[in-house]
């Protein structure tokens, strides 16, 4: 395979517009199932309340449901990144696609960064069926205290998952069952990164104050909220996750690097 | 050389089970993943009201008899589509052992390796509340199982009817999955249902499969839910299987 080609400032915008593109035709390019995933969305939810029936609860407060939301959509956001985003490079490389695009483009990074973001935007149509399926069951009727910080708190987020899924997808892609380990990666990963509202146990509280990859999931919560979660201004809180992001742009980089050359050089997938 | 029917049958089943062994992680996740699912919504619901061990093991059983109905009917509305997607189907219609073998060798092992999942799943926690005695009652439920899942997949293979006509097996598995998942009645009290919902949960498999082990591995096990689970079984198997023989007819005489 030939060497990647040098870098020019603008070339390399072009080519991320284009990668944007390419992504969101290709997530948008099968209308009805979009459709079907918003109108069933209530029935997974229904779903869910009956089974907390199920395990005796009997009701469920106003609070406690605008919480549910947060918590549904933080798990969304992991589940469909991880499965949508991580297992689509997974499918690119087992289709051949990754060679092909790595001969013709300027860099895997460029590539998975213009996949991620039109990802991001197409994972609004989840939050979109979340809130639709929460109206829909139960009335209820978003509340946003801080729409500038939710906002923040997204797009840290989705940037946040993009990374992560990534590094993920590096590690697994080599593996023939990678999907048994996402599903069990689905699971834990969004106990650790924030998924459950500080309030419910101090232990809780303590995963979500010490673990990094937790605080734009707090965020939302508390920005749409209007409650502190955890003992830390929100500014602050703003900056610990931008470093986060930040630190794990630079380790997916140096990551993304290994593995393209691996694959360029010694025609190997995967950094294990 | 003539095979017996009975030799291909065991031929199939014995290259399904490979096919499936290729794949170890997916039968360890069968196992794992009930714990996942019941224990969350249970560590969800501790935070609201007391989740006594009992409703646990209630909420687990219903959780797993949930899971492989899905997976079976999922076996039987996927196959027909994945054999025409990777160019089989023409040859599997044209081959001596015939199709009907061919499903049944299919069905009975997914059948059987749903069960060796339940099983493994299920031990630890019936023996720790249940004792020795839960084991006794597992047998009899394993067995309520078995016929519980061959109805389901009669319900496979009427989705793959749809499957092959609207030729989408993505659309119609996710318009399908939800709708059972709810009318399933394997995870929450039916009684909270409108009436015309809770008759629908009443005519599908799930609940009956759920609630007649339920009621088995409890100690009050009733003679006639599982009549009703064999009745079933037969209805929806027959209803499956002239799906499938319209859709042959149709194979054979326009093409797959």
């Amino acid at each position: 395979m030939q060497p990647s080609r040098e870098i020019s400032g603008g070339g390399a915008l072009n080519e991320l517009i284009v990668e944007v593109w390419r992504g969101l035709r290709l997530l948008l390019s099968r209308p009805s199932l979009i459709l079907i995933n918003a109108l069933t969305a209530p029935l997974w939810l229904a779903f869910f309340i009956l089974t907390l029936r199920g395990f005796g609860v009997l009701s469920l407060g106003r609070q406690i449901l605008q919480l549910f939301l947060w918590a549904a959509y933080a798990f969304t956001l992991y589940s469909s990144w991880l499965w949508g985003f991580g297992h689509g490079l997974i499918q690119e490389s087992s289709e051949g696609i990754l060679e092909s695009l790595m001969s013709i483009t300027r860099g895997l990074l460029n590539h998975i960064i213009g996949w991620g973001i039109a990802y991001a935007i197409y994972s609004l149509l989840d939050f979109a069926a979340l809130i639709f399926s929460f109206y829909i069951v139960f009335g209820l009727v978003l509340e946003i205290r801080h729409p500038l910080i939710l906002a923040l708190s997204i797009v840290l987020a989705s940037l946040e998952l993009l990374l992560i899924s990534t590094i993920y997808a590096m590690l697994v892609i080599r593996l023939r069952s990678s999907w048994v380990i996402t599903n069990i990666v689905q699971f834990l990963m969004p106990v650790l990164g924030g998924l459950i509202p500080s309030e419910t146990n101090k232990y809780v509280t303590l995963v979500n104050e010490h673990s990094p990859i937790a605080y734009p999931f707090v965020l939302m919560r508390e920005s749409a909220l209007g409650y502190l979660e955890i003992p830390i201004p929100i500014p602050y809180q703003l900056i610990i996750s931008l470093v986060t992001v930040l630190l794990l742009f630079a380790m997916t980089a140096l990551l993304v690097r290994l593995f393209d050359r691996r694959l360029r050089y010694e025609g190997k997938l995967g950094l294990a | 050389m003539r095979v017996s029917k009975l030799d291909a049958l065991y031929a199939v089943m014995v290259n399904e089970l490979k096919i499936i062994s290729r794949e170890p992680g997916g039968l360890v996740l069968l196992v794992l993943l009930p714990y996942f699912i019941a224990g969350g919504m249970a560590f969800i619901a501790s935070f609201f009201a007391r989740v006594t061990v009992g409703v646990f093991v209630r909420q687990f059983l219903g959780f797993e008899v949930l899971m492989l109905s899905l997976i079976m009917v999922q076996t039987g509305a996927r196959f027909l589509w994945e054999e025409r997607g990777g160019g089989r189907l023409e040859f599997l219609l044209v081959s001596p052992t015939g199709m009907y073998v061919i499903l049944l060798g299919t069905l009975l092992v997914m059948v059987l390796v749903n069960i060796g999942a339940f099983t493994i799943a299920s031990l630890p926690i019936l023996y720790l509340n249940y004792g020795l005695v839960g084991m006794v009652k597992l047998i009899i439920a394993l067995l309520t199982l078995f016929i519980g899942l061959l109805p389901l997949y009669g319900i496979g293979l009427l989705v793959a009817g749809i499957i092959m006509r609207l030729n989408d097996a993505d659309t119609v598995a996710n318009i399908v999955t939800p709708i059972l998942t709810i009318l399933s009645g394997a995870t929450y009290p039916i009684y909270v249902l409108p009436w015309w919902i809770r008759g629908l949960v009443y005519i599908l498999p799930m609940y009956q499969t759920f609630y007649s082990m339920y009621m088995e591995i409890t100690g009050n096990a009733s003679l006639n839910l599982v009549i009703n689970l064999v009745l079933s079984a037969i209805a929806y198997l027959s209803l499956g299987v002239t799906t499938y023989a319209a859709l042959e007819r149709d194979f054979r005489r326009r093409g797959t």
